[in-house]
């Protein structure tokens, strides 16, 4: 009965065996072949290489049209098998912007297309807050972003998902001044924004009450403002005015101090706060030929203290 | 001289097939990447049909284990009609002792001492080692406990630097197979009536094993051409060992079981038995050798003209997980037993020099035999890193530089379908492995069944390190004729209530904290 049974066993091992081997000898060329592109071609009775596009969408289950001919329902898809010639890829979804794009298949090639779609625009989300709004700007803020918004009312703090509104100061600038405002910095509770020719400056309010800081104008000149950084240490505002670069005490502006003379009037001035360096691109002294330069103020000011 | 040139030439061959595989396929990536996407995927095919044949393989011995699991060997064995009577059979059962702990020793005898046969049939060797200073204090009161038990209980120390000896198992088994005879001998026992077992110390037999053994032995006309394979399975301590440790060495149990269906290729692994004259006829075990559990059976298969066979019970015997103090220290354990383990590719070296000029042997059976030692080993040493390793390596940098091209495309798809395949060839390690899982003890918890399930999908992740790297190393050593001496498994034995009861304290003393 033992012995009986045992025999069963080496003849269905050598079944398996050779269904096994045989399984890989056929297989094995056959996805090989297609791996490398190989399709065979029943009305030429040929092979025929033939090549790939790779359709990944953000969002994703997007309807695929190849030549107009609905391929698939869903993203991400990988058309295969298809020779090398030119095709027109359409991608739709309901919702979103229909997405074509023209295709040319290589054999032996994968075509990858990763395509945002774009939303058609509808119940576009509207601040919860009724006031008229001249001007915003959005910040950095640790790791989030913010925006100030300039309105009718004061200026405003809100998160980015316009859950969280704070009034962070009142305004005394008619509204199509405020309209001027190119541009703003956020540093150590205060913010600096200007126009081509004003500069002010307002402490962010802290409490929630009704006293709030209003925005005091800090520098005024004829000249043009192009640029303006916040330096060393939030002290000090680097102004590129005109064809010259100004320093400007924030507290006490009544200290200003022309540090540079530039030499053209498409010179840009760049300064990084981190490492307190002022990066300028400017013409170089009787040539046509710009360079750029670099001062690291701080080195400037311990070189200074210890001569 | 012309024997050493031979020697030292096999010795190369199987660790420059496995360098020279991975260092193909690093190279050819180099300089002809599309050659290289080719390669895996045929290997990843080979791979994939491999895979499924051995999980039917181990589906076929677990049924063939299972069905039999039933029997009354015993009763079988007493009304067997053989050419030779069952009460005449002698077991011998050779436990080889070098720094197990006492309990080890212990255990195993008191699992002898329940095992459903004849005790006064059974003659146990404890053969321990000189260089364990206190083995024969330890071995004594073993036997002290124990000799009521059993026919006889002989203790052998097995001198230190004894010429021409490696120190280890081999050695240590031949001593006390010497010595064993001369008492046989004495006792005017028949050589061919007796059976010897020969067991690690940390070796626990089913309660059926000798039974099924002497069935086995009594119902084979060609028994003393004939080992007998018990299924090891690592289980003792299988509560108490980190999650990769318990996969390894049920990997183990499962590669067994593989083999036990490849009837004509098993050899002799670990823990065996087999007729003891034909060990007095070859020569004892090897001496001068590491891997002797299976030198054994080629050294019987050449002295028999390639007529030998072994013989794959149905029974298993139980044995400890290799373990070491720590977490750490078990990843050591683990990787220095499976190097030892690897280290069996010397049997390729032995088996080629000697079958060179053997005339009795077909020619087609010499290059069979070679053929699937060097099969094994080489697979062993280079199949996860290739899989686990090479191939996702390829595979992100392909991504980088050949992103358009369609057969690396279709590498990384197929790769994919081939461990999604995996994973029905994992499901099937769960179900079986459930069964070699002994009674839960009280004091651990029953969310453990949870991590034995979890812990197969730790292959991927280990295969390489614990299952491959081993095995490359030891080939590596032996091409470049550096030896590896016989490195003892610790053994040990935990106080699994009291480390449990600790560890719970632990948990609740943290919990309160939190």
């Amino acid at each position: 009965m033992i012995a009986m049974e045992e025999k069963k066993y080496p003849i269905l091992r050598k079944i398996f065996f050779w269904l096994f081997s045989l399984g890989f000898i056929i297989f094995a060329p056959i996805v090989l072949f297609y791996s490398l592109g190989y399709k065979f071609d029943m009305h030429l009775k040929k092979f025929q290489r033939t090549g790939a596009i790779s359709i990944k969408t953000t969002p994703q289950q997007v309807e695929v049209y190849l030549d107009g001919r609905k391929i698939s329902e869903s993203t991400p898809y990988v058309i295969r098998e298809l020779l090398p010639q030119k095709y027109t890829l359409s991608l739709e979804k309901e919702g979103f912007y229909p997405y074509k794009i023209p295709v040319e298949v290589q054999s032996s090639h994968v075509y990858d297309v990763d395509i945002v779609l774009l939303p058609k625009m509808e119940n576009i989300e509207k601040i919860n807050l009724d006031f008229n709004v001249y001007k915003f700007f959005v910040i950095r803020h640790i790791f989030s972003k913010r925006i100030i918004v300039f309105t009718d009312k004061g200026i405003y703090l809100l998160d980015e998902k316009f859950e969280n509104s704070q009034k962070i100061a009142t305004l005394n600038i008619d509204g199509p001044t405020i309209n001027t405002i190119e541009g703003l910095e956020e540093d150590k509770n205060q913010l600096i924004f200007w126009n081509k020719n004003n500069i002010w400056r307002v402490k962010i309010s802290q409490s929630h009450g009704e006293v709030y800081n209003t925005a005091s104008l800090i520098y005024s000149t004829n000249e043009l403002i192009k640029d303006v950084f916040v330096a060393l240490k939030g002290r000090y505002l680097i102004i590129q005015e005109g064809m010259k670069i100004v320093i400007l005490d924030i507290v006490n502006y009544s200290a200003f101090f022309p540090i540079l003379e530039l030499k053209s009037t498409a010179a840009k001035i760049f300064y990084d706060s981190e490492s307190e360096t002022l990066f300028l691109k400017d013409s170089l002294p009787s040539t046509d030929k710009s360079s750029l330069f670099k001062i690291n103020l701080m080195e400037y000011i311990y070189e200074r203290r210890t001569d | 001289m012309k024997e050493e040139r031979i020697k030292r030439f096999l010795k190369v061959i199987p660790g420059f097939i496995s360098w020279s595989m991975l260092l193909f396929l690093a190279a050819l990536f180099v300089f002809k990447p599309i050659a290289v996407a080719i390669t895996l995927i045929i290997y990843l095919i080979y791979w994939l049909c491999r895979l499924l044949y051995m999980s039917v393989l181990l589906a076929m011995a677990h049924r063939r284990i299972s069905s039999k699991k039933n029997i009354n060997w015993l009763d079988l064995c007493e009304n067997l009609k053989s050419d030779k009577r069952f009460e005449d059979i002698i077991h011998i059962v050779l436990y080889t002792v070098y720094k197990e702990p006492q309990q080890v020793i212990e255990d195993s005898l008191s699992v002898l001492k329940r095992v459903n046969y004849p005790k006064d049939k059974i003659i146990v060797a404890l053969a321990g080692e000189e260089r364990d200073t206190n083995a024969f204090a330890k071995l004594e009161k073993a036997k002290g406990k124990f000799i009521e038990y059993f026919k006889d209980i002989i203790i052998t120390i097995h001198p230190q630097d004894i010429k021409g000896e490696i120190p280890g198992k081999g050695a240590n088994a031949t001593f006390a197979a010497k010595r064993i005879k001369e008492v046989l001998e004495k006792e005017d026992y028949p050589l061919e009536n007796v059976i010897i077992s020969c067991f690690d110390a940390d070796t626990c037999p089913a309660n059926d094993y000798f039974a099924c053994l002497t069935y086995h032995f009594l119902n084979n006309p060609k028994r003393h051409q004939t080992s007998f394979q018990p299924l090891p399975i690592y289980n003792n301590n299988i509560y108490f060992v980190p999650a990769f440790a318990r996969v390894m060495e049920l990997g183990s149990t499962f590669w067994q079981m593989i083999e036990s269906m490849r009837y004509e290729k098993v050899v002799t692994f670990s823990s065996h038995s087999m007729s003891f004259k034909t060990l007095v006829d070859v020569g004892y075990f090897p001496v001068d050798l590491v891997s002797d559990d299976s030198l054994i059976f080629w050294k019987c298969f050449l002295k028999f003209k390639g007529n030998y066979a072994t013989d794959f019970l149905e029974v298993p015997v139980y044995m400890d997980i290799a373990v070491g103090r720590n977490f750490f220290d078990t990843i050591a354990v683990q990787y220095r037993q499976k190097r030892r383990w690897a280290w069996g590719v010397e049997t390729f070296v032995f088996l080629g020099s000697s079958l060179i000029n053997n005339r009795h042997i077909s020619l087609s059976v010499k290059m069979r035999r070679l053929f699937q030692i060097l099969d094994n080993h080489i697979n062993w040493a280079t199949w996860s890193i290739i899989i686990s390793f090479i191939t996702p390596l390829v595979l992100l940098w392909s991504r980088l530089v050949h992103q358009d091209s369609l057969v690396f495309f279709n590498l990384s798809y197929i790769n994919s379908v081939i461990f999604n395949s995996l994973i029905l060839i994992l499901i099937l390690c769960i179900f079986i492995s459930k069964e070699f899982i002994p009674p839960r003890p009280n004091s651990v918890s029953r969310f453990i069944y949870l991590s034995f399930t979890l812990q197969w999908f730790l292959i991927p992740f280990i295969s390489a390190f614990l299952g491959s790297l081993p095995a490359l190393d030891a080939q590596t050593r032996l091409m470049f004729n550096n030896r590896l001496g016989f490195y003892p498994t610790p053994k040990k034995r935990q106080d699994t209530n009291n480390v449990v009861q600790i560890k719970k304290q632990r948990r609740l003393l943290l919990l309160r904290f939190l």
